[in-house]
């Protein structure tokens, strides 16, 4: 692992359960994420591996009924668990900001462009002109023509792709030391998708941000993350530098998913490899392994202990006995 | 090689979730009790009541409220609490009666008016407005001037008056479903349009209307007894609750009890009705969703 | 091979405003063209992919041969009965053999119905006495996979992959011939797309189906189609045998596609932006070849002059001025 100093986000051991009607939902468990500064962290998961509720809980956006029964989170060396209100203000929008999914439903329907984008920097005390010229100028860096006048147009007076860079643009006029990105391209066709993961990676650069990247999409997060956690029913089950992970996986879980992405098949024959089975119901968790039920490779160990995080090396472990085996 | 999914106990939502969900809510039983017992007495009236509702004794008249008489006796002796009773009688048949027919009219015609052509849906709104234009208490009272008073005129007039309220929600959610995916799957089956109207729209667009008629059921409760307090209503000697505070009102002077005997069960009837319609809002709305 | 479905310059037109609006806008023609002229043929136990992006007029394509929607010209022709222009009686016994399945699995199922209703549903649109309901739900559900203990579920009860094999099964319920898949994957886990691509695969072997599968999604395409057409705005610019086209794919467009799909390796990482721009509204269609404001092997020709869809050699089809030759002309660093 990096240096300490180096790290902007540190979350250790997370868990995060949630109280409803059935039992409580253990929907995170012993979660150890790390983001160094200008790095870009992938975050994969299908669906029910918790992403979503590990970047509400950087957020301290958890709904009410939710509780963090043990871990840490740490962003720029301070304890996000424990801060307020007027803490938790700086933090959102300004330190950390986020792209999602819909562009659509992302921004008002009823207020210019313009004015929501200006509307984010209302902790600056400069003039509207000022800060209109600020907006134009980002619309401009995410290659939106005519700027200055498009300031004045609706969210539907643009096209999806469109949208979708009206929120990366909002999203980095802060300046923000992480950008979060929970399945920025997922509602866009293919060729936006390929110029809105190109942009990032331009902006990248002139911003010297972090970005956590959030996707189901295996291409996208070798494109672009240096890192990649991969997470399964609300654990950690690998994470690691990006080729290490594309080019040497260690857990079954991570192996089989590469193995389904059907653009990595190039022979077609008659039938696709899939994981049998489905994800386990996280109220009533199994014994043992998370994963054990449906891993080909799952031995009597698995079914009766879980499995701690083993190294392979300095920076890639996994969690799996055949790891910690071999 | 079929590849079999392990099946996962299909948690089978229990049928009357509703009904439990009402019980917990404190509003909801409330609500739940007083209109059980408002309709228990008015279907039971015959075997609860003392006395008929006709049935004069001029000599016990204006009595205040007496072991024979629970809620003394009206202007011509008769037996007020038992007069209560069968006014329940009529306010419930009127309101139950008047409330269901505008329903099956109303969701029927705007669906008509969301799912059909586009002239169509102009007629019916046209139709609609100008009908809602109209204050109820207004039309009402001209119609019984022409037609002459009975229960039928006014479950007619409150009918024709809220069909258009029913019509216009049911409308707006056709309109919303028309082209939802799973109409278009049904319609790509080759369902015609009378199954696709009956047998997929109406069962999504119902939950709020039945709130809805829940919530009028006092409310035409009110405007019969408000007409039959006018003697628009129904013809005496058939008690409602109206015509009871209407002679209540003229005789004040000689015994109160007449006014409280006919605007108690009003009251509580109200109250009943719209405490469980509000329970019943907040259950089905936000409709019961999959957990997780 | 006998074709089963054939389409010949079928074109879908769409009002956008009414007359009167339209005069008061200026708008001298007031409509889009969702499909313009487009001509394939379908013939039993083969797959045809409908390839394109949002406004290439493949679900509308989808749709217009279902009779969703009304195609205003051309012909499409189900075992050489005419269906455009037939009406609703005739059309309902077309739709026995010819079957559709939506976008998202859990909303195209009506919500307040159970599996079991849902499944039974086309047999009684139809009418089809004598059969023993249960028994037949019974047989569906096995063929999709799924337990029979599913039967009571309602939709928000199912997940993707449930739901998507519910949709299947009452898609297959009339044993139709034809079925239009629209998006089979979507919103479906990667683990979980495998098991409804071989599903899908093994039934078209079993029972001789035809599929014509609507997606934007390249790979799956890839496995599961014999042949592909590529569509924009409306028309198709290519179409062929789809390893072939993978392997010297003929329309810029089809390279730009090809290109903008990510590969899983880090180490093959695009440094290059293939296709820039975005897709023209259809009520302003380019000039001269459509494709030509995106299109970064464009010519002067292209501005001023529509190509002709032709056959560029045997069994493919291109709508371009400069198809690629042989080799692909590799853009891509």
């Amino acid at each position: 692992m990096a240096d300490a100093t180096d790290n902007l986000l540190e979350v250790r051991d997370l868990a995060v359960e949630f109280r409803t009607a059935r039992g409580t939902v253990r929907a995170l468990r012993h979660v150890d994420l790390t983001v160094p500064k200008n790095k870009v962290v992938g975050i994969v998961g299908e669906s029910g591996c918790g992403k979503s509720t590990l970047i509400n809980t950087l957020l301290r956006l958890l709904a009410p009924n939710a509780a963090v029964p043990n871990g840490t989170v740490h962003f720029q060396g301070r304890d996000v668990l424990a801060m307020n209100e007027t803490e938790l203000n700086q933090l959102r929008g300004q330190l950390v900001s986020m792209v999602f999914q819909d562009p659509m439903t992302a921004l008002n329907p009823v207020i210019k462009i313009g004015k929501q984008m200006t509307d984010i920097l209302y902790r600056d005390r400069q003039s509207l002109s000022a800060k209109r010229d600020r907006a134009s100028e980002m619309l401009r860096l995410v290659g939106i023509p005519d700027a200055t006048d498009r300031l004045n147009n609706y969210p539907h007076e643009f096209s999806g792709g469109m949208r979708q860079r009206i929120c990366i643009a909002m999203a980095l006029m802060m300046n923000p030391a992480l950008l979060i990105a929970d399945e920025p391209t997922t509602a866009l066709d293919v060729t936006l998708e390929a110029q809105v993961i190109h942009l990032i990676r331009e902006l990248r650069s002139s911003f010297q941000c972090s970005i956590l990247f959030v996707s189901h999409n295996l291409g996208l997060i070798a494109e672009l993350c240096d890192e990649v956690v991969v997470m399964y029913a609300g654990e950690v089950v690998e994470q690691g530098n990006v080729r290490d992970l594309f080019h040497n996986a260690q857990h079954p879980y991570t192996k089989m998913l590469l193995e389904c992405d059907p653009s990595r098949i190039t022979e077609v024959g008659p039938e696709l490899p899939t994981i049998p089975g489905t994800v386990p119901d996280l109220i009533e968790l199994p014994s043992g392994c998370i994963f054990s039920p449906r891993c080909p490779k799952s031995f009597e160990e698995c079914q009766r202990k879980s499995p701690d995080t083993y190294a392979i090396h300095e920076q890639h472990s996994a969690r799996c006995f055949l790891t910690r085996d071999a | 090689m079929a590849s079999v999914e392990l099946a996962a106990e299909i948690r089978r939502e229990p049928r009357f979730a509703w009904l439990r969900a009402l019980l917990r809510n404190p509003l909801g039983c409330v609500g739940l009790t007083m209109v059980v017992l408002i309709i228990f007495s008015a279907v039971a009236a015959d075997l609860i009541a003392p006395y008929s509702y006709k049935a004069l004794d001029v000599k016990a008249r204006f009595s205040e409220p007496t072991m024979a008489h629970i809620f003394g006796t009206d202007n011509l002796g008769r037996d007020t609490f038992s007069r209560t009773l069968y006014g329940g009688r009529v306010a419930l048949s009127v309101a139950l009666i008047a409330v269901s027919m505008s329903l099956v009219v109303g969701v029927t015609l705007g669906m008509l008016a969301g799912y059909g052509p586009r002239r169509l849906d102009n007629f019916l709104l046209l139709i609609f407005d100008s009908v809602r234009a109209f204050p109820t208490i207004m039309f009402a009272l001209a119609v019984i001037t022409v037609v002459g008073p009975s229960i039928n005129t006014v479950i007619g007039v409150v009918v024709i008056t809220t069909v258009p309220g029913y019509a216009r929600i049911a409308r707006t959610q056709t309109l919303a479903l028309k082209n939802t995916e799973f109409i278009l799957a049904e319609r790509a089956l080759g369902a015609g349009t009378l199954r696709v109207m009956f047998s997929h729209i109406v069962p999504n667009v119902i939950a709020p209307l039945l709130i809805l008629a829940s919530m009028d059921i006092p409310v035409v409760i009110t405007i019969e007894a408000g007409l039959s307090f006018l003697g628009m209503g129904v013809k005496p000697p058939t008690p409602s609750w109206g015509s009871i505070l209407s002679d209540g009102y003229s005789f004040i002077r000689d015994t109160p009890w007449m006014v409280i005997a006919g605007g108690i069960p009003l009251i509580f009837t109200t109250v009943g009705f719209t405490f469980l319609g509000e329970a019943l809002r907040d259950i089905f709305d936000p409709k019961l969703k999959k957990e997780g | 091979m006998p074709e089963l479905l054939t389409a010949n310059n079928v074109r879908v037109r769409f009002r956008t405003e009414g007359a009167v609006e339209a005069k008061f806008k200026g708008i001298a023609d007031p409509f889009i063209d969702a499909v313009m002229e487009v001509s394939f043929s379908l013939a039993k136990g083969e797959t045809l992919g409908l390839v394109g992006e949002s406004g290439s007029g493949k679900t509308t394509l989808g749709r217009a041969i279902i009779g969703l929607v009304e195609a205003q010209s051309g012909s499409i022709r189900f075992e050489g009965k005419e269906l455009i222009g037939l009406p609703a009686k005739a059309y309902k016994a077309v739709r026995r053999e010819v079957a559709m399945m939506f976008q998202d699995p859990v909303a195209s199922l009506s919500p307040r119905k159970t599996v079991r209703n849902l499944i039974i549903e086309p047999f009684k649109i139809h009418a089809i006495a004598n059969r023993d309901h249960d028994q037949e739900v019974e047989r569906l559900l096995e063929m999709v996979g799924l337990s029979n203990a599913y039967k009571g579920a309602y939709p928000h009860q199912l997940s993707g992959g449930q739901a998507r094999r519910v949709g299947i099964a009452r898609a297959l319920a009339l044993r139709p011939k034809v079925i239009i898949a629209d998006e089979p994957t979507a919103g479906l886990d990667v683990s979980v797309q495998g098991e409804v691509l071989n599903l899908l695969k093994r039934l078209q072997a079993e029972q001789g189906l035809s599929y014509l599968v609507i997606t934007h999604n390249l790979p799956v395409v890839r496995h599961l189609s014999d042949r592909l057409a590529i569509m924009y705005l409306g028309r198709f610019v290519e179409m062929g045998n789809t390893a072939a086209i993978f392997q010297r794919p003929a329309h810029p467009y089809t390279l730009g596609l090809l290109a903008a799909v990510p590969e899983p390796d880090p180490d093959k990482r695009r440094d290059k932006l293939e296709l820039q721009g975005e897709i023209p509204s259809l009520r302003n269609r380019p000039t001269g070849c459509e494709f030509h404001t995106r299109c970064p092997f464009a010519q002067d020709k292209c501005l001023h002059e529509a190509p002709v869809y032709k056959e560029v050699e045997p069994g493919r089809f291109a709508s371009c001025h400069f198809p690629f030759p042989d080799a692909q002309t590799a853009v891509i660093s």
